[in-house]
């Protein structure tokens, strides 16, 4: 992780950007994010990015490690999800906001994700993406558009 | 090498241990197929023992979880032990906790301690 591109006050306080209520919601997919990742991982760099200059690097007094992990893996899930089972990834933002992190991911399948909770009786391996998801996240929603659809998740940051 | 890759290093040891080091990023876009072939046939090798070191993952996710439990399946379907060594990042210990596999998978903290099981 490298953190020495940011300057931290010596106080040790994070610049100003990160005190108080986060910024006024803006429209979906029309901040941070110029292009749309090429691939999960690029999905979790900008995820990374966001959280370190939110949260004055990651690590020591920044976020806890698990908060995250938990954010990056829920970040690459619903990327991966996007690219093969939705058509494609059109459009991804992720923002923090008042009750965690924001992540909006759009793909190009109009059908809903696979939601269902693995049968502890079925076979053993598959079907562990949205599972996770689901366990990772405060609330996840699917917007259903006639090109495809949003689905908008919210991490918590604690 | 970058972080984002995945990098897979297979060491046959002398007295039939296969140690088989993941370095790197284990997602959908990993070309997993080096290290499930690895596993693979580490599975089918009659050895007596494979050790997966996870020491140097940085991140998996489920693609990751599936490559690792198909290798736990035919490992067991072969009857050579898998040991999974860590120390593990955070994020790939989540991943395990989380999707309620840990029980799946047998577990040392180092690939020494692997070896002794």
């Amino acid at each position: 992780m490298n953190n020495g591109e940011r300057e931290v006050p010596e106080d040790g306080r994070c610049p100003a950007e990160t005190v108080g209520p986060s910024a006024p919601q803006k429209p979906v997919g029309t901040d941070r994010v110029p292009a749309v990742p090429q691939n999960a991982a690029a999905a979790r760099a900008v995820v990374t990015r966001l959280l370190e200059a939110r949260f004055c690097g990651l690590g020591g007094e920044g976020l806890a490690d698990v908060v995250v992990a938990d954010a990056l893996l829920v970040t690459s899930e619903l990327v991966t999800n996007a690219v093969r089972h939705g058509g494609g990834l059109t459009g991804f933002s992720a923002e923090v906001v008042d009750d965690g992190l924001l992540l909006t991911v759009s793909d190009a399948s109009t059908r809903a994700p696979v939601m269902t909770e693995r049968d502890p009786g079925s076979a053993p391996v598959g079907g562990y993406g949205w599972p996770l998801v689901r366990r990772l996240t405060e609330r996840v929603s699917v917007t259903h558009l006639p090109d495809g659809k949003h689905i908008v998740a919210l991490v918590a940051l604690v | 090498m970058t972080a984002d890759e995945l990098h897979v290093a297979v060491e046959p040891t002398d007295d039939g241990v296969v140690v088989i080091r993941v370095r790197g990023t284990l997602d959908g876009w990993s070309g997993r197929s080096e290290l499930v072939e690895a596993l693979e046939d580490a599975a089918g090798s009659g050895g007596r023992l494979t050790v997966a070191d996870l020491s140097g993952l940085l991140f998996a996710d489920s693609a990751g979880l599936h490559a690792l439990l198909n290798a736990q399946q035919s490992h067991t379907g072969s009857g050579v032990p898998l040991v999974l060594a860590g120390p593990l990042a955070t994020g790939v210990r989540r991943l395990f906790e989380v999707s309620g596999t840990s029980g799946a998978f047998t577990f040392a903290d180092t690939v020494d301690a692997a070896l002794s099981c």
